[in-house]
């Protein structure tokens, strides 16, 4: 600015255009643009500056400037220098550039000692800078004082039953109540009562991390009855163990600011709480659904037909012993069902959407991963549009293997019962039949015997068949005492035997008739375990058996036994396996464990043996099994539990 | 009823109906043999062996225990049929049992060669009434 001083403006205009370059150099250096008019308001002169200001250049020197395009709107360079030269008063003024940049115009007198005014200085120094600086300076104060002039917050603190324990001073502007009209007494007094029990619930809901609470909007009542909307925002004070004392708040007034779209948000809120806490319930539900799912080993499963998009809960997975993953269709679970139901899974999805279904359950087997057999039923519904297009699948299976099993043991137990009965018949049958027979050979035996004639060869045999009839009689008798025995008090007798020991004895005891049948007999008893059994059931079976297996010989094939022994889990497995003659099992299987069954006839049996060992295996929890070829050989399997 | 009463087969296993059977029919007045059979392959055997040609030992009466070692009473009743086609006559079949069971009775009446099923032991009496049915006194 110092150029514009007198002297400079003094310095002749040949002086001033000679120094032309210095001029402009400092000019430039300062920020600065300046232009000299003639009288005729030509350009003699202009600065490198001038450029940011007008469309100048060295064309223009000579030119008027009313003729120079300006980059700034409002400038009347013309008009002022007309004035300048009429009055030799000085003008200054504020230009902005297009571009934005602010510049001091300065326009004054270029006086000659002797000839007066001979021109114009058009100065224009850059304050950008300063205008922004100035600009931004009175934003932040318009700002400061905004917030000075608006000051809305009170802070106050409570203890922990809602009385106000401390109030800031700015509360008197607000709801207009000094401090201490409100210490020691309820905040809940200045609440709306329908507000009272949203409030008292908000303030439950601290952070358990910092104990900052959600901002709650609410109104609270002025001491002159209006009620301000505020917003409320405040945190536990807590003792040095933790325990809750107090809550320290603000209140802001935002009473002004609920305009429509506070409203809006203040109800979106509002909104988004409740969508909260219903996705909370639902969550909530979801989570009984999936227990009660757990509980009952129950999945359920959505297929989307349009997009061909199955869902699956994840205790379907469970179900199927597989492990949950993405990118599967249903294929991934046919491959864990049963290969012999897989056809019926599909047959019934077929007919399910065709409708031709005769239940909308289904049940199949399924392999786990290790093999073993789980059975399921999976329960399909369709959902069809208006003409009966299926749109949906929806199904549930369920985990019935404990169903099924306790189904399959009550069969058993049912099928053992029908057994038990059907024996009991057989054995009230037989034992009616043979009592009755020899009775009833006494009474005929009796009514021909010839009293009058006592010494006749006749009367001889009718005595003798009376005291045969009579020791069948007495034989029958004794068998049934023997029979109806077994079975009872069993446990009470039970003992430890080794079955090595048993076997041994055995044959010992039948080493006549072994040596007599010139039989050989192979024993291997492998870890033949000890039994806790009842001994003479396990000697007689013993007995029985091997006996059988040399009574009933072959009469040519030279007899021979072996007795294995193969130890299960909970089962021993006895294998008598013999070369004789042999029984047809087709055939006679259901009589073979009878009472009073012979199948030969050759020797002297009287068909109680079998009938023995089945009554005394069951008795010791067991079971007999027969295999067997005629004129190869019988296998009897005898499965005792250990 | 066009013949006398002659020739009666007992099959049992049990010596002493076998022998009373016979002491029976000889008082009942049966004149030509009776023949025990403790076995019903024996008895079957006797009979597939008369039936090829006819034969006046081939019986009239036949006395069938139901139960017996190996085949019992059903077996040879279901052989027997098998024979029947190829004979001239065709014997009373009388089922002898101290079964009194309904379920053997009501077995019994499936096959039409059964005439009755009669309690032991057998009396007079019971052999007079066979006779007037189906015989000539």
């Amino acid at each position: 600015m110092k150029l514009f001083n007198k002297n400079l403006l003094s310095i002749p205009p040949l002086g001033l255009l000679e120094l032309k370059h210095e001029i402009d150099e400092v000019l430039t250096t300062a920020g600065s643009a300046a232009y000299l008019l003639n009288e005729n308001l030509e350009i003699q002169f202009f600065s490198s500056k001038t450029k940011e200001l007008y469309n100048i250049s060295n064309e223009s020197l000579g030119k008027k400037i009313s003729e120079v395009e300006g980059y700034f709107s409002e400038c009347d360079v013309t008009y002022y220098a007309n004035k300048i030269f009429e009055t030799g008063n000085r003008y200054r003024g504020k230009v902005t550039t297009t571009q934005g940049k602010h510049y001091m115009k300065r326009m004054a007198p270029y006086t000659s000692g002797e000839r007066g005014i001979i021109g114009v200085i058009v100065a224009f120094i850059d304050i950008t800078e300063v205008e922004n600086a100035k600009l931004e300076l009175e934003k932040s104060e318009h700002r400061f004082r905004d917030i000075v002039e608006c000051s809305t917050d009170y802070i106050f603190e409570l203890n922990d039953k809602g009385v106000f324990t401390f109030v800031s001073k700015q509360v008197e502007d607000i709801l207009g109540y000094a401090p201490e009209e409100l210490v020691g007494r309820r905040i809940a007094e200045l609440l709306l009562p329908e507000e009272l029990p949203r409030i008292v619930e908000a303030s439950k809901t601290f952070d358990a991390h910092n104990g900052e609470q959600n901002a709650t909007i609410h109104h609270i009542i002025k001491k002159n009855g209006e009620a301000i909307t505020v917003d409320s925002r405040a945190r536990t004070i807590s003792d040095e163990h933790g325990k809750l004392i107090g809550y320290r708040a603000t209140h802001r007034d935002i009473t002004s600011q609920i305009t429509a779209e506070k409203e809006q948000k203040y109800l979106s809120r509002i909104l988004e709480n409740k969508v909260a806490e219903r996705t909370q319930e639902l969550k909530a539900k979801q989570a009984e659904l999936l227990e009660a799912q757990r509980i009952g080993k129950l999945g359920n499963w959505l297929y989307d037909c349009e997009t061909g998009v199955t869902s699956w809960s994840d205790m379907i997975f469970t179900i199927f012993d597989l492990e949950p993953k993405a990118g599967i269709d249903d294929s991934y679970f046919d491959a864990r069902i049963h290969p012999e139901d897989r056809g019926i899974v599909k047959k019934h999805k077929e007919q399910m959407l065709d409708g031709t279904a005769v239940s909308e359950s289904v049940q199949y087997r399924i392999l786990d991963s290790h093999d073993n057999i789980k059975y399921a039923e999976t329960t399909v519904s369709v959902i069809r549009d208006a003409t009966g297009k299926p749109l949906k699948i929806a199904g549930v299976t369920q985990d019935i293997t404990q169903l099924k099993l306790q189904e399959e043991e009550r069969k058993k137990l049912i099928a053992d019962l029908l057994q038990r009965n059907k024996d009991l018949q057989q054995f009230n049958y037989i034992v009616s039949h043979n009592l009755r027979a020899p009775v009833t050979n006494l009474i005929g035996l009796t009514g021909i015997y010839d009293k009058t004639l006592k010494h006749t060869a006749r009367n001889e045999e009718v005595i003798q068949n009376i005291r045969e009839s009579a020791e069948n009689l007495e034989e029958v008798l004794r068998d049934l005492s023997h029979i109806l025995h077994i079975g009872s008090n069993v446990s009470n007798i039970k003992e430890d035997v080794d079955l090595d020991v048993a076997i041994r004895q055995v044959l010992k005891t039948l080493e006549m008739q072994i040596a007599e049948s010139g039989a050989t007999i192979k024993t291997d008893y492998g870890k033949a375990p000890k039994l806790y059994t009842v001994k003479s059931y396990i000697t007689s079976i013993l007995y029985n058996l091997i006996s059988n297996a040399i009574k009933y010989r072959h009469c040519t094939r030279p007899l021979e036994i072996a007795i294995n022994v193969e130890v299960g889990e909970k089962k021993l497995k006895i294998f008598f396996v013999d070369s004789g003659l042999g029984i047809d099992i087709a055939k006679n299987n259901s009589k073979l464990f009878g009472l009073y069954k012979r199948f030969h006839t050759h020797t002297d049996g009287k068909g109680i043996g079998l009938y023995l060992v089945k009554v005394q295996t069951e008795a010791l929890g067991g079971s007999i099994l027969v295999e067997s070829e005629i004129d190869k050989g019988t296998t009897f399997i005898l499965s005792l539990p250990i | 009823m066009t013949q006398t009463l002659r020739n009666v087969f007992v099959i049992d296993d049990d010596k002493a109906n076998n022998f009373l059977c016979k002491v029976i029919l000889e008082e009942a007045g049966v004149q030509s043999p009776v023949q025990s059979f403790y076995m019903v392959e024996d008895a079957l055997k006797v009979l597939s062996s008369m039936s090829e040609h006819v034969s006046d030992e081939f019986p009239d009466l036949i006395l069938l225990d139901v139960n017996l070692p190996g085949a019992d009473g059903w077996d040879f009743l279901d052989n027997f049929r098998k024979l029947s086609g190829q004979k001239a006559k065709l014997p009373i079949v009388y089922m002898l049992t101290s079964s009194l069971y309904q379920e053997d009775i009501d077995k019994a009446a499936g096959y039409p060669e059964v005439k009755e099923f009669l309690p032991k032991p057998l009396t007079i009496e019971l052999v007079d009434k066979i006779r007037q049915q189906y015989f000539h006194a």
